[in-house]
């Protein structure tokens, strides 16, 4: 099919459906390759008006006018579909206020809003160079409950944390204490290794140490390098961080 | 009601209709048959038209004259009645046409034309009626209120509930489309 300028398009809709026999000639004469579509236009616009002839014809008659029932919808339309969502909503609204109150209410306590430590942990292995009278037996779990260190806490409690610790060799308590108070401690060779119990709250490092001396006979010595040795050897004044301070090597018992 | 009567008579555009209207709702039933006499033929052929099945479309202007017998009160007389009217015939045959648009349109509208009207002479072009069978029944109804009814294009807009530029549009369009089936046919 041919494309039409769309003003000439227009021109020859308005001339087919006037139906103007000078203005379709002079528009045949100035576009002469159109004059064809023209004519089909022009056919089809009297064929389109013609076929309103039949639906006239087949009412002759008019019949009497008698008011109707009005339609009910087919079971399926509208109104269905809205009954069918009003008892739904209904019924879900049912369902919650139901839930709503056979459901307790939830208490949340401080507790569990913070992130559990681990409750209990096996001993962590003796270090090598700590030279120790390793018990035969395994030794039981060591129960940490109070070491929790949570995520927003400051850094000075990461440094004085609490420290529970039940029948545990001395060793690996130290190890814990190490790793919770995130200080490095260093046993001397000759420390002994009982078994032992702790319970800190919030204490540091040396503070723990410096009890735990008093008890297993040694002293800790700060470093001063963040780093605590501990000898076997007994500090009663309690202060350790120099050799002066423990009362001179004479007072210090060197285990060998 | 009877103010609206006598402002259209004062300016000068005396409506007929609006007078059977206000003495149907007045109580007048015999008013009402007034208007279906009237324009039974003119909605008869918009259904014929939309529905290209007689007796469907015989069916529904008993429809549409229900309706409007119905709820006259409804008419707001912003329009004329005859607007109104067609508007109410259009949807209505529309309406219907979707309903039973599955159906073999072009086989039953030949037996419906030679049974409804056995004696009279079918003198419309059969290439007409089955290019008007295979078109949407909005783009029927348009090209009927057209080219049938030969409303003008405001009345063709307030009969189909658009614009004025909507209604020559969608005319446009329906024409257009018409063309490429008629052509085809060829």
């Amino acid at each position: 099919m041919k494309r039409v300028a769309p003003e000439l398009d227009s021109l020859m809709w308005t001339l087919a459906e006037e139906g103007n026999e000078r203005a379709i000639d002079e528009f045949g004469l100035r576009h002469p390759e159109l004059r064809g579509d023209l004519i089909h236009r022009i056919q089809m616009v009297k064929g389109l008006r013609g076929a309103k002839g039949p639906a006239a014809i087949t009412s002759p008659s008019i019949p009497r006018f008698v008011p109707r029932e009005p339609k009910t919808p087919p079971l399926g339309g509208r109104p269905t579909f809205v009954v069918g969502g009003l008892v739904l909503a209904a019924v879900a609204m049912a369902t919650f206020t139901v839930m709503t109150f056979l459901t307790p209410p939830t208490r949340i306590h401080k507790e569990d809003l913070t992130p559990r430590g681990p409750v209990q942990a096996v001993a962590p292995p003796v270090k090598e160079n700590a030279v120790v009278d390793t018990p035969k037996t395994v030794p039981p779990p060591i129960t940490i409950p109070n070491t929790v260190v949570t995520g927003n806490e400051s850094e000075a409690s990461h440094k004085s944390p609490s420290l529970r610790i039940d029948n545990a060799p001395l060793l690996s308590v130290l190890d814990m204490m190490s790793e919770i108070t995130q200080t490095k401690i260093v046993a001397a060779p000759g420390l002994t290794n009982p078994t032992i119990s702790v319970d800190y709250e919030r204490m540091s490092a040396i503070d723990m140490l410096r009890d735990l001396g008093k008890r297993y006979a040694f002293t800790p010595l700060d470093q001063n390098d963040g780093s605590i040795l501990v000898v076997p050897a007994v500090d009663n004044s309690g202060t350790s961080t120099t050799s002066d301070q423990t009362g001179g090597l004479g007072t210090r018992k060197i285990g060998g | 009601m009877v103010s609206a009567v006598i402002d259209k008579a004062r300016s000068g555009s005396f409506d007929e209709d609006l007078v059977l209207v206000e003495r149907f709702l007045g109580g007048d039933t015999r008013a009402f048959e007034d208007l279906y006499s009237k324009y039974y033929e003119k909605v008869f052929a918009i259904a014929r038209g939309v529905l290209m099945d007689a007796d469907e479309a015989a069916d529904a202007v008993q429809e549409v004259f229900t309706l409007v017998y119905r709820h006259l009160g409804r008419f707001d007389r912003r329009s004329r009645f005859s607007t109104w009217l067609f508007r109410v015939a259009v949807n209505r045959s529309i309406q219907e046409a979707r309903r039973t648009r599955y159906r073999s349109r072009t086989v039953e509208l030949t037996e419906a034309v030679t049974r409804a009207a056995p004696e009279e002479p079918d003198t419309s072009d059969p290439k007409v009626q089955s290019t008007m069978a295979k078109l949407a029944p909005a783009d029927r109804a348009l090209l009927v209120l057209f080219y049938w009814e030969e409303l003008s294009l405001q009345d063709i807009a307030d009969s189909i509930g658009c614009g004025v530029n909507a209604a020559k549009t969608r005319l446009y369009r329906a024409r257009e489309r018409f063309r490429v089936l008629y052509e085809a046919n060829a």
